[in-house]
Formats: structure tokens, C-alpha cells, sequence
């Protein structure tokens, strides 16, 4: 029997993506969040975890997707990265998955975009794919890993 | 035995409390040891701790531990690398070797001194220990064979690779052997005695010998009063205390309203406890400044001995307590400024004498509370900076223009020294003149919230200031708002705030190239908008608070939406993506549960330099020109053809109209008789070599005082009077010409009236 791992899943317009679960700290519903001038588009702002501050990336576009219509709330996946906890913002939590670590396929080469430099992956599941994010990545911000994924 | 602990009493309690803890380690491992003897962390651990026991007894004098735990030192060595197994009657003696440890720490806290003991055996036992190798099969069953003890004695130089200070042990060792034990035997006889002495190392686990005999498991008083606890730990107290205080800061914003007298009362108590806590643990992690300073003395002789200058070096204050980060972070640069004072302050002694000083110079440190900040001085009594030589080698170095350096204040030529690459060492020598300095200080100390100063009086001396946050979590600041959102500017940067209302709000702020100034008690200072830096729109309100900040040397108005309050602020970092940004210094959280960012008010003022610095520099080319004041009234002026011209209206008496006919001729030149007396007419058209065609029926004359005498310049029209800053570009070859610049969306020529008169128009 083959090794599994566990998926903490979400929804990011109509990508199914996840990240592993044992970085997952925990997902929490809109939080009120201090929007931080000049910093990068997709730096949504910081909010206050329980006495931590925390950053909250806008994950739609730090993949380079469209942002969120207005009047629809984010979910806050609280993640920790290698700099604390980071929040991901994302529109709607799905469940963990669990699948067997051998699965995991390397992302197409044909796959353009900021999305690639943060996938580490994709899963195939019965009804759908599964994009596996890189937290590192995503926590080190698009300038380091953006470029050399382009 | 002198020790130099008596001379001071802190190191050696520092000493007693680090070596009691290396004491208690030694036990615990040898214990652990016996049990798993293959175990070479242990032996590894217990290795670095005598070695660390062995260096401090060295560093104190301590010459009987210094010996005892160089021969156990020897044998864990051996143990370590293999050469010998771990055995009972090894880890015995090396326990024996802890107990005397011990023993001669509860003398040291006891009475200063090692005390009476002296552990000859125990040290043969060691070095037989560790010598013996070849009987290590034959030891297990029956006590080893004892080495001829002279062997034992005159291999001790050869395994060794010659180290002085065992040789120093042994012939100390002997000594001791000789004086006490074993009077009148040779060192290389090898009398009964010392057959006495390896008999009883041979005894598989001989009693203690009567100088370890003294309680040793009495634990001692060093212990019960200090504890060495975990910096991490402290941290951790300290941000929960930080946290404590942003919950404090709720509870009192909400009993605030709840207008309840018993919720209020202990909201105060809650309150008063919290900011005693608060501080309590601050002082957990302060330390003297003295645990910095007392390096000094030894760095300042060795420094004065490198450049043949003298020097006393006096102290006080040392018992400021600082943070230790802080602590931490200023020690480089501490260490820098006292080698410029050196090298750069202090003079020959020679030099001194001449110059009616005495031969040795003094450096002095003083370091004191000030307004909830620490502040260290250096001050030295040498030639202080010779400002003329800090002029000539910015111009040289290119950091200036030569122009500049000769307009700049004392103070801001003193700044220069802080410029990057910056040096006025003749030569480069080793302790200073590379060109990494002031600037590498200053750029250190702000990282942690704090500042420089430096201020000079020449021939009598430097002094250097700086600056420090007490600690680095908690921090006052200045709330300030800003489109909505709040925002904490550190008190350290805070210079005062400045609130113009009305009318001054807009007249207040001039602008000069675009870029705003206000005029602070006739100095000018530069401003910055919060909001355009932040990149929202500009705000629409009549009043204008400036924040007045000094970050970088570099002082400038901040303009904000709103001032709100001072509060204490936690800080909590930012990640690396955010920090990039150099606005921000840091976040913390609000009484409300809000995040708040600090602004890095050095960042601010870096990331906007370039204006800053086109500020400076027209600020200077305009002082300098004849225009002094940045807006002045101008007469606007047309003589035949469409050209404008324009002359300041203050130079101005009155405006005339004359009638063609009341102008006279008078030796070749135009008068009209004025007010009784006769008024000389200026022909400018004729001046500035243009047609001049007045057979109009008036002439327009602006009159104007001159040495007395009042002069007429016939103009063709007079167009306007207008406000304007004169912007000039440089001077125009011809006569009587100021320079032109660009007056109410034309170009003009600025008249020289002065100049114009004095080139022969002049009556008299």
C-alpha cells in the first residue's frame, strides 16, 4: 500500500486547488483587514490572528486571476509559512482529500502564467484535477518565485 | 594567592553563577555517562564544559582550577578521540575532579579565594588516567600498573604539544608536592611518596581525598539568588505582556463607555498592573551598559598603543540599563566611534602639549535616561573636526560641489561626515579612514529606533551622541491618520507638530519646484504628503497638520489627514515582501483590535530623497541669487515692442504720468520738474539699445530713489503688478539686466535697477 497525504482543498474561481493539510493552521471565516498602500496588487492587507499579524495574499491574484466580484466574501486559509503564518484568501473551502503521494503528476509544460511557479503539481481525482500549491512559494511572495518560474 | 576578583566583585559572581551551572552539568552527564559509556555526546558535553570552566578559572586567576580542569580537560580529550574507553574509575575521578570544582567555587563565594586545598592527588590521578593507554585491558580486572611516577612526571611536556601552562601546573604540581606532601623530594626523584600517591589512585574507587571532603552537595547561595534563564523565554514573556498591554488598551476604551465606577476602578487596577508587569519584565531583559563599556578600557589602551596617542578613559552611568538586542546592536558601532576619538580626535601628545593641553587625552563615556530613551555620549577633548577639511574632501570626493560645501552650515557640513564613503583620514590606517564609517553608525543605530548627533568644538573636542530605545517591542508612538486609516510614527522620530488653520493653511505652504515647503520659524522645511507617498488622492481640508520628523539626519514635515494620540505600540515584524517596501517599519495592534501600520519614517524620507534633494539645492541657488525671497512683488513693464520686463515693486517710489510738454532738455538729457525739484528721466529702450519712439502725448516714469535723488524710467505701458517667485536663470551678459524668468506665463527680463543707475545715468 502506497503512502497517501492529505489535501486541504479550495475553490479559486473554477480551479480546484489544495495544500497540504499538516501546513494548514486553520481557515477562518472574513476577517477584517488593514489594506497596506503601495504595497504589491496582490497583497490583500494584514489582519489581526488572535494578537499575530498576519499577511493576507490575495490568492486569486497572485496567480494572476481575476479578482473576486465585490460583494462576495473571502475565506481566510491560514497556512504557515516559512516566515509565520500567512493567509491565503480564497472564495470557498472544500474538503481534505486524501490521495497517494505517488499520484502527483508535474504541472503541464505548456502551462503559461504566474499559476505555474507556485504549482507544485496536479492530482488527478475521479471528477476533477487538483492543483497541489507550493506554500514556500506562495509565502516568499511573487518577485522571488515569479521569475524564475517564468 | 592575589586574585584579580577582588578587584572586581560582578565578574566573579558572573563567574560563580555560570560555573556552578557547568558543575551541576558535569554530575548530571557523568551519570548519564556511566550508563551509556559508548555515548560520545556525552563526553563531547562534558569536554566543552570543563573547557568552559577551565577559561574562566583562567580568565579570574583561578590557578588551582585552571589546573584541575586542564588535566581532566587532557583525559576527556583522550576519552573523545577514542584513545582511552570511558571506565568507573575514570568518570570517578573526573567526578572527583567536579567535586573539587565545587569545593573551591563555596571557597571563592565564601571568601574570595580558593581556599586551603590542594588536590595533588587528584591531579596524578588525572594525568595517570589519562597517560595510561597500553594497561587498558588490564585495568578492568585489576588495579592498572602503576607507571614509574618520574615517567609520569617528564612525559606530562612531551604529549602535550608543549602547552606553557601545563608546564606552569606541573612544576606547580611539583611545588606543591614538595612544600606540603612530600617534603624534600626532588622532582625527578622517585620517592615512597609518590608510590603513596599512585597507590591510592589505584584503589578502585578510593575515598575522597580530605580536601573535596567539605559539603559538597550543599548547593550554594549564587544559585538561590540568580537563575540563567532562556532568552527565548524572556521574549516570549515579553510579547504576552505586549499582548496584555493591547488587551489593556481594549478594556479601557470599553469601560471608558460603560460609565459602570466598579468596572472602572478595576479597569485601573488591571491598568496600574499591567504597566508594572510591563516594566518588570523589561528589566529582565536589561542589562548595564557596563557589560558593554568594560570592553573599552583594554580596545582604547590597545588603540592608543597602535597610534602612539594616550589616553584615560572614564565611565559613568554604567548601571543604565539597556536591552540587550539593543545592547547587542550598538556595540559595533560604540566600538567604531571610540576608534574615531582615537584616531581621528585625540592628538600626538606631543601636539596636545603645544597646544597647552595635557599630554593624555581623555575619552569619556557617559550614558543616562532621558525622556524614556538611553543616551550614550562619547565625548574626547581632542582637535575636534576640522570643518574646513570635511568641506574640501566632499568637494574632492565629488559628494558636493564646491559651492555648496562653502554655503553649508556648520551643521549640515557635520552631517557629511555621515555620507557614505565619506573620510577625511589623510591615510588610510587600520583603525579608521576606509571610507565604511559614520555612515555604517548611523545607518546601525536607526535600525533599532535610535540616532546620532555629533557636535564639534574645534581644538577643545567631539562629542558623539547617541540615541537608544529602551527596548524594542514596546514603543511610543504618534497616531496619525490618513485616508481613512491609521498609522504609528515612532516618538523617537517625533520633533513637534504643526497645525495651520484658516487662511495659513493655504499661505503657509509655498511651493518651490513643485515641491512643498513650509517655513518653520524662518527655517524652511521640505514637506511630504502622507497621502501622495501612499498613493491616495489628496485630501480637500482647510486645516494641515504637519508631523515634524527627523529621520537620516534629514528633518521633514509629514502631512497627515488627522493627529489622534501617543500610545505604547507593540511591534510586530512584517514579512520580507512588506519590509521591501521601506515604508513601513513594522504593525501593530490597536486598542480595537486593529491592525496599525508604523511608518519607517527614515524609509519615507529615503524613498523621496530625490525631491528632497532638488529641494535643498534650488533652495540654495535661490539664496544665492539676488532674488533672497522665494515671492515677491514684481512691476510688469513693456518698452517699445512686445517685450516684458520687470522690476521688483519694492525698489519703486511712485508711478507718473507726464505730459509731453513738461519734459525738458537739459544737457542732452530728459528732466521734468517734480515736487520743485528737477527728476532725470532714464531712457531704458535707449539702454537696452531698442527704438525709442515716445511721441505718444504722456510718458509713463516709474520713480524710484537713488543715493537721495529721485530718478524716472520712461516705460512704454505698465501691464501689471503681480506676486510671483522669481525663478531666474542665470545672468544675462548685458547691463542693468538681472536675468530673465518666466513671470506670469512670459518670459521677462528682470531689470538691475541698481546696476542701471550706476552705469552713468546718475545724477551726481
Amino acid at each position: 500500500m502506497s503512502t497517501t497525504v492529505q489535501y486541504a482543498t479550495f475553490y479559486l474561481d473554477k480551479e480546484y486547488l489544495g495544500v497540504d493539510v499538516l501546513r494548514v493552521q486553520e481557515v477562518l471565516r472574513k476577517q477584517v483587514m488593514t489594506p497596506i498602500p503601495m504595497a504589491p496588487d496582490d497583497i490583500a492587507g494584514l489582519i489581526n490572528l488572535r494578537g499575530q499579524i498576519v499577511t493576507a495574499i490575495d490568492l486569486r491574484r497572485r496567480l494572476g486571476m481575476p479578482c473576486l466580484e465585490p460583494d462576495r466574501d473571502s475565506m481566510n486559509v491560514i497556512v504557515r509559512g516559512d516566515e509565520g503564518p500567512i493567509s491565503l484568501l480564497v472564495d470557498d473551502i472544500g474538503d481534505v482529500v486524501e490521495v497517494p503521494v505517488d499520484s502527483l503528476e508535474p504541472r503541464p509544460e505548456t502551462m503559461a502564467g504566474c499559476a505555474a511557479a507556485f504549482l507544485r503539481g496536479i492530482h488527478k481525482l475521479p471528477n476533477h484535477l487538483l492543483g497541489v500549491l507550493d506554500v514556500d512559494r506562495l509565502s516568499r511572495g511573487i518577485e522571488e518565485t515569479g521569475r524564475e518560474g517564468r | 594567592m592575589a586574585l584579580p576578583l577582588d578587584q572586581d566583585p560582578e565578574m566573579l559572581s558572573d563567574f560563580l553563577v555560570e560555573a556552578w551551572e557547568q558543575v551541576e552539568i558535569l554530575d548530571r552527564e557523568f551519570v548519564a555517562l556511566e550508563e551509556e559509556p559508548d555515548n560520545l555526546e556525552r563526553i563531547t558535553t562534558i569536554f566543552r564544559v570543563m573547557h568552559t570552566l577551565k577559561g574562566g578559572a583562567g580568565f579570574l586567576g583561578l590557578e588551582m582550577m585552571e589546573c584541575l580542569t586542564h588535566y581532566a580537560e587532557t583525559l576527556l580529550s583522550r576519552m573523545r578521540e577514542g584513545e582511552l574507553a570511558v571506565t568507573r574509575d575514570r568518570s570517578t575521578v573526573l567526578l572527583h575532579t567536579a567535586d573539587a570544582c565545587k569545593s573551591i567555587l563555596q571557597h571563592l563565594e565564601k571568601d574570595s579565594n580558593e581556599g586551603p586545598a590542594r588536590y595533588n592527588d587528584l591531579m596524578v590521578r588525572l594525568k595517570r588516567e589519562a597517560e595510561n593507554q597500553e594497561a587498558e585491558t588490564a585495568r578492568i580486572e585489576t588495579p592498572a600498573p602503576a607507571p614509574a611516577p618520574v615517567e609520569a612526571a617528564a612525559s606530562v611536556r612531551p604529549s602535550q604539544n608543549g602547552r606553557g601552562e601545563l608546564e606552569d601546573f606541573q612544576a606547580m604540581l611539583l611545588a606543591a608536592m614538595d612544600s606540603e606532601e612530600i617534603p624534600g623530594s626532588a622532582p625527578d626523584s622517585p620517592p615512597p611518596a609518590a608510590t603513596e600517591v599512585l597507590a591510592e589512585s589505584a584503589a578502585p574507587l578510593p575515598a575522597p581525598g580530605a580536601e573535596i571532603s567539605e559539603d559538597v552537595s550543599g548547593g550554594s547561595q549564587t544559585c538561590d539568588s540568580r537563575i540563567r534563564v532562556q532568552v527565548d523565554l524572556l521574549d516570549k514573556l515579553m510579547n504576552l505582556v505586549g499582548e496584555l498591554v493591547l488587551s489593556r488598551n481594549q478594556i479601557l476604551q470599553i469601560s471608558a463607555g460603560l460609565e459602570s465606577s466598579s468596572l472602572s476602578s478595576a479597569c485601573q487596577r488591571i491598568n496600574l498592573v499591567t504597566s508594572e508587569l510591563q516594566l518588570h519584565v523589561m528589566q529582565t531583559r536589561m542589562q548595564p551598559v557596563s557589560t558593554l563599556l568594560n570592553r573599552f578600557p583594554r580596545i582604547i589602551r590597545d588603540l592608543c598603543a597602535q597610534t602612539g596617542k594616550e589616553a584615560r578613559f572614564t565611565m559613568e552611568g554604567q548601571d543604565t540599563g539597556l536591552d540587550r538586542t539593543i545592547l547587542e546592536a550598538v556595540k559595533d558601532p560604540l566600538t567604531h566611534i571610540l576608534r574615531n576619538s582615537i584616531d581621528h580626535g585625540l592628538e600626538q601628545p606631543q601636539v596636545r602639549t603645544a597646544r597647552g593641553k595635557s599630554a593624555r587625552g581623555h575619552i569619556h563615556i557617559r550614558a543616562y535616561h532621558e525622556g524614556g530613551q538611553v543616551t550614550i555620549e562619547i565625548n574626547d577633548d581632542g582637535a575636534g573636526v576640522n570643518l574646513e577639511r570635511v568641506r574640501e574632501k566632499a568637494v574632492s570626493q565629488g559628494l558636493v560641489s564646491a559651492q555648496e560645501a562653502q554655503r553649508m552650515s556648520e551643521r549640515d557640513a557635520l552631517q557629511l561626515l555621515f555620507q557614505p564613503g565619506f573620510s577625511t583620514a589623510a591615510t588610510i590606517t587600520n583603525l579608521s579612514g576606509r571610507g565604511v564609517g559614520m555612515d555604517v553608525v548611523r545607518t546601525s543605530v536607526e535600525k533599532i529606533g535610535g540616532s546620532v548627533d555629533l557636535t564639534t568644538e574645534p581644538g577643545k573636542g567631539t562629542q558623539v551622541k547617541l540615541r537608544l530605545p529602551l527596548t524594542l517591542a514596546i514603543i511610543p508612538a504618534l497616531l496619525v491618520s490618513s485616508n481613512g486609516q491609521r498609522y504609528a510614527i515612532p516618538q523617537v522620530n517625533l520633533q513637534e507638530l504643526v497645525r495651520l488653520e484658516g487662511p495659513e493653511a493655504q499661505a503657509g505652504i509655498e511651493k518651490i519646484y513643485g515641491s512643498e515647503v513650509y517655513r518653520l520659524r524662518g527655517q524652511l522645511l521640505p514637506l511630504l504628503r502622507l497621502r501622495s507617498i501612499l498613493g491616495s488622492a489628496p485630501e480637500t481640508d482647510e486645516a494641515v497638520n504637519i508631523v515634524v520628523v527627523n529621520a537620516d539626519g534629514a528633518r521633514f514635515g509629514l502631512i497627515v489627514d488627522g493627529v489622534c494620540d501617543t500610545e505604547e505600540i507593540v511591534v510586530k515584524p512584517l514579512t520580507r515582501e512588506l519590509k521591501q517596501l521601506q515604508l513601513y517599519a513594522g504593525a501593530t495592534i490597536m486598542g480595537d483590535g486593529t491592525v496599525a501600520l508604523i511608518l519607517d519614517v527614515a524609509g519615507l524620507a529615503r524613498t523621496t530623497k530625490l525631491n528632497q534633494e532638488k529641494v535643498k539645492d534650488r533652495e540654495k541657488q535661490d539664496a544665492a541669487s539676488a532674488a533672497e525671497s522665494s515671492c515677491q512683488s514684481l512691476l510688469l513693464f513693456r518698452l517699445s515692442g512686445s517685450e516684458q520686463f520687470a522690476i521688483p515693486l519694492t525698489l519703486l517710489s511712485r508711478l507718473e504720468e507726464f505730459q509731453a510738454n513738461q519734459v525738458e532738455m537739459v544737457r542732452g538729457e530728459k528732466v521734468v520738474q517734480y515736487r520743485g525739484r528737477l527728476l532725470k528721466l532714464i531712457d531704458m529702450a535707449g539702454h537696452f539699445g531698442m527704438m525709442s519712439d515716445y511721441g505718444a502725448e504722456t510718458y509713463r516714469v516709474l520713480v524710484f530713489s537713488y543715493k537721495d535723488t529721485d530718478l524716472g524710467l520712461i516705460v512704454e505701458e505698465i501691464l501689471d503688478v503681480v506676486d510671483e517667485t522669481l525663478v531666474m536663470e542665470p545672468r544675462s551678459s548685458s547691463r542693468g539686466v538681472m536675468g530673465t524668468a518666466v513671470v506670469a506665463g512670459k518670459a521677462t527680463t528682470v531689470v538691475d535697477l541698481m546696476q542701471l543707475v550706476g552705469d552713468g545715468y546718475a545724477l551726481v
